[in-house]
């Protein structure tokens, strides 16, 4: 991963950490204040321990005469131990409501972060257009959108809190441990030194055998893919032993690999707990001596313990700590290569807004290649429709009739005064206006797993019913609704009912209508539905929205013939127009293509 | 496209069945697990031995100021050290090799069943999921295998085992130490209920999130055309944050829990001091004990914690585990016949009468098809796209099962014949080509051995493959990539048919691409189907009409049924389906070759 990117991601999350600067602010507050009250618990049982011990109890025979004065002692023990005891469980109790804070704001702020950071890219993504969305896989967005978000998150989060905490413990132990014992202190950090190394050359190997693991997996995956991808080919030629074999070798490799990493991975705890034993040795063979000498009471002694395994899992923690700090860069740099997308298709900075729309439409020498490709698919394309004119434009398949109604929308980058509405270059247009005043049904529109009545509303804020009733009307839906059991309520998709495709078609239409375009632009939008509901459907279009500018693409004659003008594209260029009589007249491409649909027509109605 | 909602099964609990399915796998290697679960009962030891030698030290070391004996507790100390590291290195790899290689046994499982499937099973199951089961599943049952199930062990055997040392060195402090026993029980029992209700609650919203995502990048272009990119962001806010509420409301789980089992340890501490202090001076107990009982106290709440949060490990590993199970669970709908008929000198005649199929029930896609094809005879299909002939042809692998009528080799009904032997009469090149990642000869003879280095290169020779590999720098061995990336189509489809003509099969299926190539390569690609037919029985879904008119037969397809059948010119004269086809489809190749 280089540099860059993780620099400008730490830009993505600057603005995030200034918003939230006070919720991990009060975090380090409130950590400082868990550590100083839970430092003082082994303080208190130091003062407890030493608070048994009688100097003066040693040094007297224990004679009968005296039995009653050591009991006296022991009952003074006795007498302030409860208060001990009170003690420890007092501090522990504030350390535990300061650690309640500390959850509270850095955990929390972390969470909010996430909630933000996800709001902002999805917000990203709806602006961006086709070109980024036909190169990257939905499955990656989402990952991104889960995953990477999720990493972040840790980093900003539980990575930070611990952090603090680490340091925090650190600076509240050792104060407590030199003041017990500096020497004893330097003894016991001896094989912190050695601590670290292991872990970093654990770290490294591990590193090492990961990435290994990492490589192989998706040979696997790859094999496995492909295995299910050539499944008629294996199957025809009966290669499944073969493939499974083959697997097999994949499999153990995979599996050697990770006992591979196992070797070394295996090592970090027991390593672990084998330096902190470590430790523990030091401190009973110098400590023990120290009490021993006299140079520190048996409580100190206890204390410092308790002090150094205060310290094992914070220190321990801090590899956690880098591990997260990594995953988290890494993802951030994935995530603000996605919000550095710029929008390649945006309003201008200063769009004219129409005031009225009539619906003229003018095409002027436009040529149009896509993005990342280097064939054109449109010369030099010349035309205009008045409005409330209808235009159909016919051609073979791969002839460029999607390409150029689609930029009408700008769903690609053109250049400009290539393009206008009412005389005005829709490139000087704000989207949202352009896009407002284009009715567009794709052969294959896409509907959302929502109500019917949402899906056909899907231009308004709010449901209106009577608009979606006429609506669907007009697309001769309506009967078809009607006979749900829930009528405009049913659910499309996945959790509900499945729309045939003339269905699906006509859900489009009555959307695109209840939108009140000033254009509309039926892409095949009428494949699947039979003959003469489209004839229904162009019928009542005529009579409730004549004054509508309508583009067409179509395979059917009838459908075709009804347009008060024709082009003909062939490789992306205009070679006919004119009205349907005039073309057939003609005899040329026009009248190829209308006698070969009406023979596959007339096969279609054979039976 | 993969479907969210159903990836994640929500919330599932533990489950007695599936671990028992579970367990089975680890099975073979319960001997190791059996040493493993012994090398864990001695690092469990050892660590118990720790706060004991302690112990020693302060009663019969320090007290009595003796700093020698304090040397040997420090020796002893050190062999303990070395046997807790050893023991626990080797338990930790021993288990991960059990979890490696019963997850090996798993993944391998999978796969040969995925393998056997029948087609209609990839159908319906996307291979990005069925890859998910093989891959991402497998390995989420990793930490169950690895460490899950022995480390509960292990955290429940070094729980009984502090309780003990603990009753064995005071009963009576051992007792009031415990009486907050049940405080902790109960305070991790609802911890558990409510982190796992919570849990649930999140996985639903991520699922739910992940979906709304899904839906709305699919229809981004209906989002844009309708300027809906404000309504929409409102929405995905809307669910984000539902899940941060949730989010935000387990963080409140954990900032009780954690500080409550810190108070609840504090509590015990306070009860040892208090209690065990009187006692250290009553002398009822040493010193050594009390600082032992410190040290165990501090022990115990770490096994505690680590059994919480191993649950949730078994949580997530029982959805995937259900799963994969499901995946096994789904038989093949091909059933081999229990005493399959032996297919002896197989001619090549096939016959078909009154075959009747659909994909999905409610949908017949052919209608009483019945043909006869004798030895050695070519016979096109033609039809519009859709018509039947590919899936018709497919029937014949046993692919698929008909609903009724009957196929037949040599008058012997196929689902009577085991499908090996009849997919090994079978030689299927397919429109679209599939080559494997691997060499040119890996694709050409898909790793069968019976066929010989000359046999392969002669297929390669007879298609006209040959020339083009002999200009490539490794010859047979070019690696080509998945889906044959650095190959022309054209290439592509010599080699998938050089790949049946070293099968050498006695019947040929052949679905001719579509797929335009220049004249050259089209030349070649002719030549070779000619080389493919000589000597064996051809069915071709055919789109040439070179090839329409090389045919001994021609069946004609329309809406499911054959319509007309005959030889070109018999069927051009009859002015129904084929001469409507030919007009559509054909007659232009006509006009190209003239020129």
């Amino acid at each position: 991963m280089s540099l860059t990117p993780n620099q400008s991601g730490q830009k993505t999350l600057r603005k995030y950490y200034r918003k939230y600067l006070w919720y991990f602010l009060g975090g380090i507050v409130v950590l400082a204040g868990a550590n100083v009250f839970l430092g003082m618990s082994p303080w208190l049982l130091r003062e407890a321990i030493d608070s048994l011990e009688n100097p003066s109890l040693e040094s007297l025979a224990p004679t009968d005469a005296f039995y009653g004065m050591q009991h006296a002692m022991a009952q003074t023990a006795t007498g302030v131990l409860p208060w001990f005891a009170l003690a420890i469980v007092s501090v522990t109790l504030i350390a535990g409501v300061f650690r309640f804070f500390a959850r509270r704001t850095i955990i929390w702020a972390s969470r909010d972060i996430e909630f933000e950071l996800r709001n902002e890219v999805f917000n990203h993504l709806l602006k961006l257009s086709s070109r980024f969305y036909q190169r990257t896989p939905t499955g990656d967005i989402i990952a991104r959108l889960s995953n990477d978000i999720e990493s972040v998150r840790l980093m900003v989060g539980p990575a930070v809190m611990q952090l603090i905490n680490t340091v925090m413990v650190s600076i509240v132990a050792f104060y407590y441990m030199i003041k017990i014992s500096p020497t004893l202190t330097l003894y016991a950090l001896i094989p912190l030194p050695l601590l670290s190394i292991a872990m970093w050359q654990i770290g490294q190997q591990t590193h090492r055998r990961f990435m290994k693991i990492q490589d192989h997996f998706s040979t696997l995956s790859t094999f496995v893919q492909e295995s299910m991808a050539g499944i008629r080919v294996i199957k025809a030629y009966r290669r499944e032993k073969y493939q499974q074999k083959k697997f097999e070798g994949v499999n153990r490799e995979y599996v050697r690999l990770n006992l591979d990493l196992v070797k070394v991975r295996a090592l970090l705890m027991p390593t672990i707990v084998f330096l902190v034993r470590v430790v523990v040795l030091i401190v009973i063979l110098i400590g023990g001596g120290d009490v021993i000498k006299g140079t520190i009471t048996k409580g100190e002694y206890v204390a410092f313990m308790a002090y150094l395994l205060m310290l094992v899992w914070p220190m321990l923690a801090i590899g956690w700590v880098i591990s997260l700090y990594q995953r988290g860069t890494a993802s951030l740099a994935r995530l603000d290569n996605l919000l550095r997308e710029v929008p390649d298709i945006t309003s201008p900075a200063e769009p004219v807004h129409p005031p009225q729309i009539a619906g003229a439409l003018r095409f002027s020498g436009l040529s149009f290649t896509y993005p990342d490709s280097n064939v054109q698919v449109l010369h030099d394309i010349d035309f205009e429709v008045k409005p409330g004119e209808t235009l159909a434009i016919v051609g073979a398949t791969g002839s460029g009739k999607s390409t150029l109604i689609s930029l009408l929308m700008r769903t690609y980058p053109i250049p400009d005064e290539t393009i206008r509405i009412d005389e005005i270059d829709i490139n000087r247009m704000a989207l949202d206006d352009l896009r407002g005043m284009i009715g567009f049904v794709r052969q294959d529109s896409y509907l959302f797993s929502d109500t019917i009545a949402a899906n056909i509303a899907l231009s308004q804020p709010k449901v209106d019913m009577d608009a979606v009733h006429e609506a669907a009307q007009v697309a001769a839906f309506e009967n078809e609704v009607e006979s749900f059991p829930q009528k405009y309520d049913t659910i499309l998709g996945e959790r509900g009912i499945t729309l045939s495709g003339g269905q699906k078609q006509r859900a489009a239409i009555a959307r695109a209508l209840l939108k009140q375009p000033r254009i509309l632009i039926l892409d095949d939008a009428f494949s699947s539905v039979d003959t003469q509901t489209e004839e229904l459907i162009l019928e009542r279009l005529k009579a409730s929205r004549g004054n509508i500018t309508t583009l067409l693409i179509s395979h059917r004659p009838s459908t075709i013939r009804r347009a008060d003008r024709i082009i003909v594209l062939d490789g992306g260029t205009i070679v006919e127009r004119g009205t349907h009589d005039e073309l057939i007249a003609k005899q040329g491409r026009y009248y190829e293509i209308i006698r070969r649909e009406l023979l596959s027509s007339e096969l279609e109605m054979l039976d | 496209m993969q479907d969210f909602r159903d990836e994640d099964k929500l919330g599932k609990g533990y489950d007695g069945q599936l671990m028992r399915r579970l367990l089975v796998y680890l099975r073979p290697y319960r001997l190791y697990v059996g040493l493993a679960l012994l090398l864990l009962l001695v690092a469990a030891a050892a660590q118990l031995a720790t706060p004991y030698l302690i112990k020693i030290a302060f009663d019969d070391h320090i007290a009595v100021g003796d700093q020698d004996g304090l040397m040997l507790i420090a020796i002893q100390l050190l062999g303990i050290m070395c046997l807790e590291f050893f023991t626990g290195y080797g338990q930790i790899r021993i288990m991960e090799w059990i979890g490696q290689s019963a997850m090996f046994d798993l993944r391998q499982k999978i796969f040969n069943h995925i393998q056997s499937m029948h087609l209609g099973f990839f159908d319906k199951n996307p291979s990005g999921r069925l890859l998910t089961r093989v891959t991402s599943d497998v390995n989420a049952l990793n930490e169950m295998f690895a460490s899950g199930v022995i480390d509960i062990l292990g955290n429940i055997v070094t729980l009984v085992g502090i309780i003990t040392v603990m009753f064995v060195l005071s009963p009576k402090l051992s007792l009031v130490t415990f009486i907050i026993l049940p405080l902790i029980v109960g305070a991790t029992f609802v911890f558990r209920k409510r982190v796992r209700d919570s849990y649930r609650e999140i996985r639903i919203m991520i699922a739910k999130l992940n979906a709304f995502t899904q839906e709305h990048l699919a229809g981004i272009n209906e989002i844009q055309s309708f300027v809906q990119e404000r309504k929409t962001m409102d929405r995905f806010e809307g669910v984000n944050t539902e899940l941060m509420y949730q989010h935000k409301r387990s963080i409140l789980y954990y900032a009780v829990f954690f500080p409550i089992v810190e108070l609840i340890g504090a509590i015990s501490l306070a009860l040892i001091v208090w209690y065990g202090g009187g006692q250290v001076v009553q002398e009822v107990i040493t010193f050594g004990t009390l600082v032992a009982f410190i040290q165990y106290v501090e022990m115990f709440y770490r096994p505690i914690r680590d059994l919480a949060e191993k649950y949730n490990v078994l949580q997530s590993a029982m959805a995937a585990a259900e799963r994969v199970f499901n995946i096994l669970d789904t038989k093949s709908d091909i059933s081999v016949p229990e005493h399959p008929k032996p297919l002896t000198n197989f001619t090549g005649a096939i016959t078909y009468s009154d075959v009747n199929f659909s994909y999905n029930k409610d949908q017949r896609i052919l209608h009483d098809i019945s043909f006869d094809i004798k030895p050695g005879e070519k016979v096109a299909l033609v039809g519009a796209t859709g018509s039947g002939k590919t899936t018709s042809v497919s029937l014949i692998c046993r692919f698929y099962d008909i609903d009724n009528g009957s196929i037949k080799f040599d008058a012997i009904d196929i689902r009577d014949l085991d499908p090996q032997v009849v997919r090994a009469q079978i030689g299927l090149v397919l429109q679209d080509v599939f080559l494997f990642s691997g060499s040119i000869r890996e694709n050409i003879t898909l790793g069968n051995e019976s066929i010989s280095e000359e046999q392969m290169m002669a297929a390669a020779e007879r298609v006209g493959l040959a020339p083009f590999v002999d200009r490539l720098e490794n010859k047979y061995d070019h690696r080509v990539g998945e889906r044959g990336g650095s190959l022309s189509v054209g290439q592509r489809q010599l080699i998938s048919f050089a790949r049946a003509l070293a099968y050498n099969p006695p019947v040929l299926i052949l679905d001719e691409a579509t797929s335009s190539v220049d004249n050259e390569t089209e030349f070649i690609i002719q030549k070779a189907i000619k080389k493919l037919f000589e000597g064996r029985t051809s069915l071709i879904v055919a789109h040439r009409l070179s090839t329409i008119e090389e045919a001994d037969k021609i069946l004609v397809y329309h809406k499911g049924r054959i319509v007309e059948q005959g030889k070109h010119e018999e069927l051009l004269k009859q002015q129904g389906v084929y001469w409507r086809l030919y007009q559509l489809q054909y007659q232009d190749q006509e006009v190209t070759r003239a020129t």
